[in-house]
């Protein structure tokens, strides 16, 4: 009994061996000691990184418009009478991919949701005003919507998602890329990317972006658990623009450790969709390799030794494949 | 190798300090001020209450009341409770002096001045040493011839020892039949008198005596006179002996209050004065016990700061709060050493303190009758489109009068903790509704669920420790503690290794790459 419970747990050297990284010296010794608190408006306030982001020429996409007040709300039917395209609304200082509504289609008095469900004006405008009072804001507090232009994702991922758009996570530490993975929405995770709801993380070896294992809730996986599509098989394009992108991001926010999300839109290619301080771990169990050895190889070296963001990802993707 | 804890040296420095203090404080109180550190949670303790009633015509009135400061085994204390009288006391030459003064109407008063005696097995040790032997004065060559000749009917040879010689006088000085008795005490009369003369006989054959007047520490003893007894100074030693059977007495409850010239109640301006001293006996806390004893060591900075010096209702509070530190220190480790995740971090303290008022059972229970009837009502809210504002006033409304019903339901049905539900902290509830029905709406019921239970599970290791009497004692007694308690939150800190639930959620990592992929 005792032996079988002990046995769902590892022992804390062989996690230490196999350069785990935990929660606890994430946040002390990355977080807490390379992301300025006064930097961290740049990531959370979605608006500003999207300011930052084009005057660095990161390519992000691109914005409809910012609705701040309640009585702008009704204003969101004239930012988008004359697109044709979907839309994307979300809270500015919004974390976990909550309270974003995305818009596939509309017409007249009928928004089509991303899962086909049709909603009517006065529910976008609930969202809305829901946003505003600060319902999906860290700590509550009074937020504005934004709106954004639908990303077209690429049919490359077509079958790999449910719903949602797969987005490419990328660990950047001092500049350099040191892990990646690619989400894919599911049923159980509500066409949402985030790993501890259930949706899908396949670890990308960064050398070429080619899937090294696949999790769900932690457990290995083979197949996509909506669509069957043997997940083996995915490749991203424009892998080496991925990473480049978000080795870019250190040089625009003075954050050392942070979370890229990128998305690759057909036309634009991979495109910046947020930015995250605080990233999760699950990330290592996506990549079955640990964090902390290929981060402490990174603070070994010498700030200046690869000054452009394309030498930093090509030494990142010699190193660690 | 494994890097767990990453403390630079102001950490440490920090830490060591703050123990150090902690413990210098915890030694400085056990041996120095004989605090008890792990005690039987109930100890006796015994109240002298004195009383003094009088009369007068109107006019200033001056009284004092000189006990001593220690007695074999106990310290002493002493507050008035009287009003009307100005009051102060001081210390001089090993007495509490208490003076009351004021300006009195006429008819009868009385000045109460109530003593608690705190136990202490150092207090008290060394008598006042007795006086060497003077020679004894009688009043006349007749008195002196009977003291002769009563001495040496009881003593022909004059060499009898103390220990033989002094409880042969005291018993036949009762004996009226003896003319030299009658002659030494021709008015039969006992008490002081009777041992002073007592004495005078001892210092003819050169033992050294004398008189000390106290009370019996006997529960209830209402009105107690003061009783008289011989001390006298032979082989190294003071011995006591009952001048009314003549045995020497130890360990009986006697309570020596002055010897020789001292006087118990000194008052001016009154006619009449009457002294009484009751005894009673109660049984106090370990806690509270500490509590006198640190109110009886005056300009202590450290007992300053402990609060020694607070009214007790303040100090009552103050026992509540002396406990919270060690359950945040539970949800400390809860959170970092165990890594589970709790509804609000302080969300379980505050919820386990008011389990604290209302009991375990009748807590759990109505924590979960009113979380769950406020999920079902903030469902229904949900479909109204509120401001978030709004909406959770209207939670914290709600739960007021889910509170309210609760009590009369309780009430009605004869259930007598229907009141502890307001107990609860209102607006710890309506976040805690207001965080799980997000949490429903967006990751699940089962989420919601579980990290509800996650919180209330956190509850009871934070219940039981601020529960325990023993603990609550101890850091009533010792607050410094808190500063340990501190010191081992700094230590998590400074902790870099993993979570328990880490070593699960990572252990594929250590695990060969599966096959299947």
């Amino acid at each position: 009994m005792l032996g079988k419970i002990l046995k769902q747990f590892a022992s804390p050297s062989a996690l230490a061996r196999a350069g785990v990284l935990s929660m606890n010296r994430r946040n002390r010794d990355f977080i807490m000691k390379y992301n300025l608190r006064r930097y961290y408006p740049m990531v959370d306030d979605k608006l500003r990184t999207k300011t930052l982001a084009e005057q660095f020429g990161v390519p992000v996409a691109p914005l409809i418009g910012a609705i701040r007040c309640q009585y702008e709300v009704k204003q969101f039917e004239n930012m988008i009478r004359n697109r044709s395209g979907g839309f994307v609304i979300k809270p500015g200082h919004g974390s976990g991919g909550r309270g974003i509504l995305v818009i596939r289609r509309h017409s007249g008095n009928s928004f089509e949701k991303n899962d086909g469900t049709l909603l009517d004006r006065v529910q976008i405008h609930r969202v809305i005003t829901d946003i505003l009072s600060g319902l999906y804001s860290l700590g509550g507090q009074v937020d504005y919507a934004l709106l954004e232009e639908c990303i077209d994702f690429s049919d490359v991922f077509r079958n790999y998602s449910y719903q949602g758009i797969p987005d490419v996570r990328v660990i950047v530490f001092r500049g350099y890329p040191v892990m990646a993975m690619i989400r894919l929405a599911t049923k159980q995770s509500d066409g949402r990317a985030n790993l501890h709801q259930g949706a899908v993380g396949i670890g990308l070896s960064l050398r070429n972006g080619v899937p090294r294992m696949a999790v769900q809730f932690n457990q290995p996986v083979s197949r996509h658990p909506d669509t069957g599509v043997p997940l083996r098989d995915l490749r991203v394009p424009f892998w080496k623009e991925h990473l480049e992108l978000a080795a870019r991001c250190a040089d625009m926010i003075q954050l050392g450790y942070f979370g890229a999300d990128i998305v690759l839109d057909r036309k634009r290619g991979p495109l910046l969709l947020e930015l995250n301080a605080r990233p999760g771990l699950a990330i290592q169990i996506a990549n079955h390799a640990g964090l902390a050895a290929r981060l402490e190889r990174i603070e070994q070296l010498d700030p200046a030794s690869h000054p452009t963001p394309e030498e930093r990802v090509a030494f990142a993707r010699e190193q660690f494949a | 190798m494994l890097r767990v804890f990453a403390p630079d040296r102001r950490i440490v420095l920090l830490v060591s300090a703050l123990v150090l203090i902690a413990l210098s404080i915890l030694y400085f109180k056990v041996h120095v001020l004989k605090f008890t550190l792990l005690p039987s949670p109930e100890t006796e303790l015994w109240l002298l209450e004195c009383r003094v009633k009088f009369e007068t015509p109107g006019g200033p009135v001056r009284a004092s009341i000189s006990m001593p400061e220690e007695v074999p085994g106990y310290f002493l204390t002493g507050v008035s409770t009287t009003p009307g009288f100005r009051f102060d006391s001081e210390e001089r030459d090993g007495r509490l002096i208490a003076n009351w003064s004021g300006t009195a109407d006429g008819g009868t008063h009385t000045i109460l001045y109530q003593m608690r005696l705190i136990p202490d097995r150092h207090a008290g040790r060394i008598a006042d040493p007795i006086e060497p032997v003077r020679k004894p004065v009688w009043s006349d060559g007749i008195t002196a011839a009977a003291a002769e000749a009563f001495l040496k009917q009881l003593d022909p040879g004059g060499r009898a020892k103390p220990e033989v010689l002094i409880p042969r006088v005291l018993k036949e000085l009762h004996n009226r039949n003896l003319p030299s008795v009658r002659t030494l005490l021709p008015e039969n009369r006992q008490g002081a008198h009777f041992v002073r003369i007592a004495g005078k006989l001892l210092a003819m054959r050169g033992i050294p005596s004398r008189l000390v007047e106290g009370i019996y520490l006997v529960d209830g003893r209402r009105r107690q006179m003061l009783s008289a007894q011989l001390e006298a100074f032979y082989g190294n030693r003071i011995h006591r002996f009952d001048p009314l059977t003549g045995k020497l007495r130890t360990a009986d409850g006697f309570l020596p209050l002055r010897n020789g010239d001292t006087s118990l109640l000194e008052i001016q301006g009154v006619r009449n004065p009457k002294f009484h001293i009751s005894v009673l006996k109660t049984s106090v806390t370990a806690a509270n016990l500490n509590q006198l004893r640190g109110s009886l060591v005056r300009h202590s900075w450290i007992l300053d700061l402990s609060g020694f010096n607070l009214p007790l209702e303040e100090q009552n509070l103050f026992k509540q709060i002396a406990m919270l530190p060690l359950a945040i220190l539970v949800i400390v480790i809860i959170r970092n050493l165990i890594g589970l995740q709790t509804m609000g971090t302080f969300m379980p303290v505050l919820i386990s303190l008011a389990f604290l008022d209302t009991g375990l059972t009748a807590g759990i229970i109505s924590f979960v009758l009113i979380i769950s009837i406020g999920l079902l009502i903030r469902s229904c809210l949900t479909k109204l489109n509120l401001l978030m504002v709004p909406r959770i006033s209207a939670v914290v409304i709600l739960v007021i009068l889910l509170m309210k019903i609760m009590s009369v339901i309780a009430y009605t049905f004869g259930f007598t903790h229907g009141q502890a539900v307001t107990y609860f902290p209102l607006i710890i509830l309506a976040w805690t509704i207001e965080r799980s029905s997000m949490i429903w709406e967006e990751d699940g019921p089962r989420v919601a669920v579980r990290q509800l239970l996650v919180s209330l599970l956190a509850c009871l290791p934070c219940y039981l420790l601020m529960s325990n009497a023993t603990l609550q004692c101890f850091f009533f007694s010792f607050p410094e503690m808190n500063l340990i308690v501190l010191a081992l939150i700094l230590l998590i800190g400074v902790y870099t290794g993993y979570r328990l639930t880490e070593l699960k959620r990572f252990r594929p990592l250590v695990l060969p790459c599966s096959e299947k992929f």
